[in-house]
């Protein structure tokens, strides 16, 4: 069923669309992960210009989060005071990085920031995810002694807030900072961010693992949603059709990922999303450095 | 007088509705139709011809021109910068047509002098791009001959002008292809009869485009009431994910 995408402008068959969303739900459900970093560049790859991509993944974001949150909210982990400092932050950061997202947009500079954002975090978290994983295939009998709690600078800052269902007394501050950081790069880059949040709260907070990812959940919800009415008024590049059918596979895709994930062993899943990411990032990383077809482009000029 | 009565005839056979209002001005020399003189795009839009009809009292050289809605644009050129490829130069232009198709019934510089057709930005290559601002130290020619080259590959412009077909001494016709990237809004539709290098008679007609069909309304709202779009685009999403989840509890 072909169907025509009103703000991506171009013409796309509906059932590839699902196909593409579940398959993109499919494997964020097995890793874990949110999937805007992979759907992103994948829309781009298949001709949607990277603005649209970014703005239409912030609209998918909220449908795959919202279901994830609804998951860990029924067994009781989520802190929603974390949750709700995350989310403040995080409405201001996401505020800002459609803002910048609109200045570099007209500079003409945003497809390339786009680029080489993604190059830069699914490099960098790729050869990560990489290294880890070779390591806890190597020495899977040996376990790692760490330190239950290690002090740093953070725990000293001042606005102390008892966090009843994460056990902690600490700052307010590290929280707000992160959404705020995690609001910028979701509205740039049309992701969740749980990838780069999840080890944050962990390292830097000292949140317990188990409420870690739904209470990061809940902030992307939120963040995305400030960051999709931001995209949507300052760039015009939420395409409501593309997002719901991408929304409806991968909401889908995910619940089926869950199962698929709990049979193969951690690491190896790991290792295979670390490939992927890698891939990803390397295609991205190509389409920068080999010479254009033409080095000119057309576009109308903007607040003339 | 009973050309353009044969013209009219010959326009309605042919099941046209649109008949300019400047027909009623007899006195004039030249007499221009348009097969049609609204355009609506839907989703399965491909592209489209249309046929431009006219007559003459006399014998003369006929000159057709259609220009699409004008707004600025800018052309930025990437260079290699650290490895990587970086739109670093650009040229802002005024008045840029979306649309530019031209078509004569003998080649233009034979018609009438350079200074003319330049004056009256006759073939697009006559287009007059005034550069508005820059940011580069290269040629501005560099970057309107790149602009030309981006609109004849979309099949906007043309690089070499159409022909104006007359079917017997005085009747004449000429197609304007219209592709399918064809950008919508307001077209000045333009016919100038000469004689002799000098201009007889001009008659213009509108030609209005627009998109239609459920797409085209999600678009207009998307840029006309972006709160309201933004409020529904997340509700949508909410809904959909509880949706998701609430079908899958069980599972």
């Amino acid at each position: 069923m072909e169907i025509y995408l009103p703000i991506a402008e171009l013409s796309a068959n509906a059932l590839i669309l699902l196909v593409l969303g579940g398959g993109v739900g499919l494997l964020s459900g097995m890793f874990g992960v949110g999937g805007g970093f992979l759907m992103t560049p994948l829309l781009i790859f298949l001709g949607v210009t990277p603005s649209v991509a970014v703005g239409t993944g912030t609209n998918l974001i909220i449908a795959s989060s919202v279901s994830g949150t609804m998951a860990h909210w029924r067994r009781g982990n989520v802190d929603f005071l974390i949750g709700a400092l995350i989310s403040c932050g995080g409405a201001g950061g996401a505020w800002l990085g459609a803002f910048l997202f609109k200045l570099l947009s007209d500079a003409g500079q945003i497809d390339l920031v786009i680029s080489l954002s993604y190059v830069l975090f699914l490099g960098v978290v790729g050869c990560l995810m990489a290294v880890e994983s070779v390591r806890a295939t190597v020495r899977r009998q040996r376990t790692a002694r760490r330190k239950a709690h290690h002090h740093i600078w953070i725990h000293g800052l001042p606005l102390k807030l008892r966090f009843r269902r994460s056990r902690l007394y600490v700052s307010a501050i590290p929280a707000f900072v992160l959404g705020f950081l995690m609001g910028i790069i979701a509205s740039i880059m049309g992701v969740g961010g749980g990838f780069f949040m999840v080890p944050a709260m962990i390292y830097l907070i000292g949140m317990p693992t188990a409420v870690v990812v739904g209470t990061s959940l809940l902030g992307i919800i939120v963040i995305s949603s400030v960051s999709c009415f931001a995209h949507a008024i300052n760039n015009n590049n939420v395409d409501i059709i593309l997002g719901l059918l991408l929304a409806v596979g991968a909401v889908i895709g995910a619940q089926y990922g869950t199962r698929l994930g709990g049979r193969i062993r951690a690491e190896h899943l790991r290792g295979l999303l670390a490939l992927m990411v890698l891939a990803v990032g390397g295609r991205l990383a190509y389409s920068l450095v080999v010479m254009p077809d033409d080095p000119f482009a057309v576009a109308p000029l903007w607040g003339n | 007088m009973r050309r353009v009565l044969q013209l009219l005839g010959m326009v309605f056979a042919v099941g046209v509705a649109a008949v300019p209002a400047a027909a009623q001005e007899h006195d004039e020399p030249l007499l221009i139709a348009l097969s049609t003189q609204r355009i609506e795009i839907d989703s399965n839009f491909a592209g489209t011809s249309i046929l431009l009809f006219g007559a003459t009292d006399m014998a003369g050289d006929v000159v057709v021109s259609v220009r699409g809605p004008e707004e600025p644009v800018v052309v930025r050129r990437k260079l290699r910068s650290v490895g990587v490829w970086v739109n670093q130069e650009a040229i802002a232009f005024r008045n840029v047509p979306g649309y530019y198709f031209v078509a004569a019934s003998s080649p233009l510089e034979d018609i009438a002098p350079e200074e003319f057709l330049n004056r009256e930005q006759l073939g697009s290559k006559r287009l007059l791009l005034e550069a508005i601002w820059f940011d580069t130290s290269g040629d501005a020619d560099e970057f309107r001959a790149a602009l030309h080259r981006h609109r004849e590959s979309d099949l906007l412009y043309k690089s070499e002008p159409g022909v104006v077909e007359f079917i017997d001494e005085r009747l004449f016709r000429t197609t304007i292809d219209l592709p399918a990237h064809v950008p919508t809004g307001e077209y000045l539709v333009e016919g100038m009869l000469l004689v002799d290098g000098e201009v007889l008679s001009t008659r213009t007609s509108g030609l209005t485009i627009e998109k239609a069909g459920f797409s085209a309304d999600i678009s207009t709202f998307a840029r006309t009431d972006e709160a309201l779009y933004g409020v529904i685009a997340i509700a949508l999403a909410l809904v959909a994910g509880w949706l998701g989840s609430f079908a899958f509890r069980k599972g």
